[in-house]
């Protein structure tokens, strides 16, 4: 009698865990075909690929952006948990409607774009996975380096997958994907302090960052 | 004397008409010439940022030239206020 209560409990408990991994499974799991790891590019052909900023300081709110986007991405649309890479942007490009402020914005008391010329993040993990279809939402979590600081920071985003058809073709060969994120960084985090006393006050020293990015996935093995 | 009258109140008119365009454009501290306009992805429904020209003056332009406008025109008032005064004869 004992013995048959320890099957029982044995196989119940099987049957939940395979129940509750099979969920967890195909939370992180796209509506699409399958066809294994995925090559991401990103790149301006699907759409422009853009960093969009905002600053609140005091004085002003200053909007701007940053558009020399690249980097590519490995993901399996089956297991998202598996996206990893890096993605750059070009501190050069970053405009915010003001010719004078875009030259301060790049120059050594800033973010000296001729010592460090480029923005980056490389995702390390993701998780919080949840699927909707071919769309998805998740934290990737990795380290993000500015004016040569890195720190380890997480970003919420959202994902959205297009599977190849006639008019992803006019954009780019293969799947479509599409990320976006909302997120802030401190700029004091990164030793930008700009003019002294400028930070908090004419500068916000929370930016307030949006990222857009477009790529094409194509299976890993034909790379 | 009148014209210096009407100088003035021209220069009034213009620092007052500077100063509402500031207003009107957003007050903003810093002038811009290129605005941000949001676009639609069709197939992604994203919107990202465009950058198209347009001038947007911000009050370190036009705050200076409204007050150069109205230094000028209340000297000219002043002046002309005074050479009437001193023009008028005692009874």
């Amino acid at each position: 009698m004992l013995r048959f209560r320890s099957i029982a409990m044995f196989a119940l408990v099987l049957v939940l865990g395979s129940t509750v991994g099979f969920q967890a499974a195909s939370a992180q799991r796209l509506s699409v075909p399958a066809g294994g790891e995925k090559l991401v590019t990103l790149t301006d052909k699907v759409n422009k690929n853009q960093f969009i900023w905002v600053s609140d300081a005091p004085l002003e709110s200053i909007k701007g952006t940053s558009e020399g986007v690249g980097g590519t991405l490995t993901m399996d649309p089956q297991d998202l948990s598996t996206i990893r890479g890096t993605v750059t942007t070009q501190v050069s490009t970053m405009r915010t409607g003001n010719e004078t402020r875009d030259h301060h914005l790049v120059s050594a008391e800033w973010l000296d774009a001729s010592r460090y010329p480029l923005i980056t993040f490389t995702i390390t993990s993701v998780d919080n996975i949840k699927t909707n279809g071919t769309t998805a939402t998740g934290y990737a979590t990795g380290n993000f380096t500015l004016h040569g600081v890195t720190k380890r920071i997480t970003i919420p985003f959202s994902l959205s997958y297009v599977p190849e058809n006639a008019q992803t073709r006019q954009r780019a060969p293969g799947d479509l994907v599409m990320f976006s994120a909302d997120f802030t960084i401190a700029l004091k985090d990164f030793n930008v302090t700009g003019t002294d006393g400028v930070v908090g006050s004419k500068v916000g020293d929370q930016i307030k960052i949006t990222a857009h990015l477009f790529g094409n996935a194509v299976p890993r093995s034909t790379t | 004397m009148k014209a210096k009258q009407t100088i003035a109140l021209l220069l009034f008119l213009l620092a007052a008409g500077l100063l509402g365009w500031w207003i009107a454009a957003g007050m903003h501290p810093f002038t811009t010439t290129k605005q941000m306009v949001p676009v639609t992805d069709p197939l992604f429904g994203t919107v990202t940022q465009t950058w198209v020209d347009k001038f947007t003056p911000g009050l370190e332009l036009i705050g200076p030239i409204a007050a150069v406008f109205g230094i000028i025109g209340f000297f000219l008032l002043r002046s002309g206020r005074k050479k009437r005064t001193a023009g008028t004869p005692n009874v």
